[in-house]
């Protein structure tokens, strides 16, 4: 590790187990899914009804979940220096009081208020669909590497509502039965609740604000399939480049990694593509794998954040939690997913998203010796 | 204080609605509508080593198919073929407020049964530079960005696409108002930008055209 060496400071989580960090962990750890029916909207019409809502969100209405969100999280951010660059991971889906055109959200008011709340002077918005999050780390890595920033919050909020509901069951990817990442008998994602926040600076800035690294954000890597806006890359070509670039700037080999989590949304097309893309990286080596999707839902632009901070508490115990619902392993997945808790051997963990667009994105966290 | 950044601008465009302006070789195109505009794009490669094939814009908005235009027409003023190592970042203020409305006012019309979905996938503001993307194969990182106007942000974040492994060009793209700058950046420089300076004006002072 060297003075600009990206590490992680600080972390929370409100899903749909709860807030807390742990709530979400220990969820993980007991193989709990935690969706329910969604009557937040009139849900007759759809596939399901299920989703993982978080639990004490709505209590003032739908629409104000993105602010009791950010609330929620400003107690981590405020944990940093006023001049510590807000990055905002969103699908920009200024979509609360859509119903409303006098209170409707644009894209600037969504920032302007998450920097109000969290209290911050600058920020940004990185929206790459449902890669936002890792593609803000990735981002954020190089401005840190090279110097450009030494600190920064990265925060991520979705929550489950009518507008993106329907479009997902629109493009009928919603899971008639339950969300089940890598089992042959998937039938599509879940959609979830999260709030979540990570705390990034470089050492150096740690080492002055006496802030505790508890975990390196070692790399990062970006590609686009360019192929067609919501199928991905049938045999996930782009995704492997982006795995491979995030390796090659770590300097490490797919050995040295000792855990994947993946997208894993539980569609058929998303889990076939990452699987492909994991096997043409390692080869016939069976990386330890799992998706926290069949556990707290798919939460789009948060997904990655909710992926991160799982990654930090794995690195952290040294263990990798069961794949949640996971009964028949897809034949290919068998190699690599498990209903079992497992010992991560090795202090790196790999996190991917893949999003509409053909969007992907990678990041490797690293445990701190 | 401003770094210089190690990188140039090789050509662009400028879309203000219909009417395309190239920076690089300063040839203009008014067209009446997207199809208009689709046949003097067409009409316009016809000297271009590299011709994109543009059979259809795959249901996209209008916005979409400026994109998709402007791309075609950023690598014709730069007189470049595209190449798949290709950055994309898309820069503005206006997120995709819009295309929320457009989905979400359709599908209430239509019962809040089931919506659209090529209005759904227009919901993200990543789906107009994607749709460049598959057009010319650019296979490099891509986001939208939103940093309330501050200029800096956008170049620093080129500068860091030519950091990452891979990334041989970057397509900067800026939309504000109906209008569409589209410019193209290789490695080179060092290229100092002034603060306040927007794609437009940074292609008006490079280019020299006024």
């Amino acid at each position: 590790m060297d003075d600009r060496t990206p590490v992680i400071v600080d972390c929370d989580l409100y899903t749909a187990f709860g807030p807390g960090v742990e709530a979400c962990w220990n969820g993980l750890l007991q193989n709990h899914a935690a969706f329910s029916d969604c009557s937040r909207f009139h849900n007759e019409k759809f596939s399901t009804a299920l989703a993982a809502m978080a639990p004490g969100a709505d209590v003032n209405g739908t629409q104000e979940i993105p602010g009791f969100f950010l609330e929620y999280l400003a107690a981590t951010a405020k944990k940093m220096p006023r001049d510590a660059e807000l990055f905002l991971a969103s699908t920009v889906g200024e979509i609360e009081y859509i119903d409303n055109p006098e209170r409707r959200c644009t894209c600037d008011m969504l920032l302007e208020r998450a920097l109000k709340v969290c209290d911050k002077e600058n920020g940004r918005i990185v929206s790459a669909a449902c890669a936002s999050s890792n593609s803000a780390f990735v981002s954020l890595f190089r401005h840190i590497r090279s110097g450009r920033l030494d600190s920064a919050v990265v925060i991520g909020t979705d929550y489950v509502s009518e507008f993106i509901f329907s479009g997902f069951a629109t493009l009928r990817a919603l899971a008639r039965t339950i969300a089940r990442p890598y089992d042959r008998n998937r039938d599509g994602l879940l959609l979830g609740d999260a709030a979540s926040i990570v705390n990034i600076c470089s050492a150096k800035k740690a080492a002055e604000l006496g802030l505790k690294p508890r975990a390196i954000l070692a790399s990062g890597g970006m590609s686009c399939d360019a192929v067609h806006i919501t199928a991905p890359m049938p045999h996930g070509e782009a995704l492997s480049e982006a795995i491979v670039h995030a390796l090659n700037e770590a300097g490490l080999t797919p050995d040295d990694i000792g855990a994947v989590i993946g997208h894993g949304t539980g569609t058929r097309y998303n889990d076939d593509m990452e699987l492909q893309a994991i096997r043409r990286v390692f080869g016939e080596r069976s990386v330890p794998m799992l998706s926290v999707k069949g556990a707290c839902g798919h939460t789009l632009a948060g997904a990655g954040l909710v992926e991160a901070v799982v990654g930090v508490r794995m690195l952290e115990t040294g263990l990798i939690p069961p794949q949640t619902s996971l009964v028949t392993p897809e034949p290919e997945a068998a190699r690599y997913v498990s209903a079992e808790i497992r010992k991560l051997e090795k202090p790196r963990v790999l996190c991917m998203n893949s999003g509409f667009g053909g969007l992907n994105a990678v990041i490797i966290l690293e445990a701190v010796s | 204080m401003n770094r210089p950044h190690p990188w140039h601008i090789i050509g662009g465009v400028t879309a203000d609605g219909l009417s395309f302006r190239t920076w690089r070789r300063g040839l203009a195109y008014a067209a009446e509508d997207t199809q208009d505009a689709k046949a003097k794009v067409s009409e316009a490669q016809d000297d271009f080593p590299h011709v994109y094939g543009l059979d259809n814009f795959r249901r996209g908005d209008a916005k979409v198919r400026t994109y998709i235009l402007a791309a075609i027409l950023a690598h014709r003023d730069a007189e470049v073929d595209s190449v798949r190592e290709t950055a994309i970042i898309d820069f503005g203020r206006q997120g995709c407020h819009e295309q929320n409305l457009n989905y979400f006012n359709d599908y209430r019309e239509h019962g809040r049964h089931l919506g659209r979905g090529h209005l759904f996938v227009g919901t993200l503001p990543t789906t107009p530079p994607c749709e460049a993307a598959i057009s010319l194969k650019l296979t490099g990182p891509c986001f939208y960005m939103n940093s309330l106007g501050r200029w800096p942000v956008l170049w620093n974040e080129v500068s860091c696409f030519f950091e990452m492994p891979g990334v041989r060009r970057v397509m900067i793209c800026h939309y504000e108002s109906d209008k569409l700058t589209v410019l193209l950046a290789e490695p080179g420089g060092p290229l100092d930008i002034p603060d306040g300076t927007d794609p437009e004006s940074l292609a008006r002072r490079i280019f020299n055209a006024d």
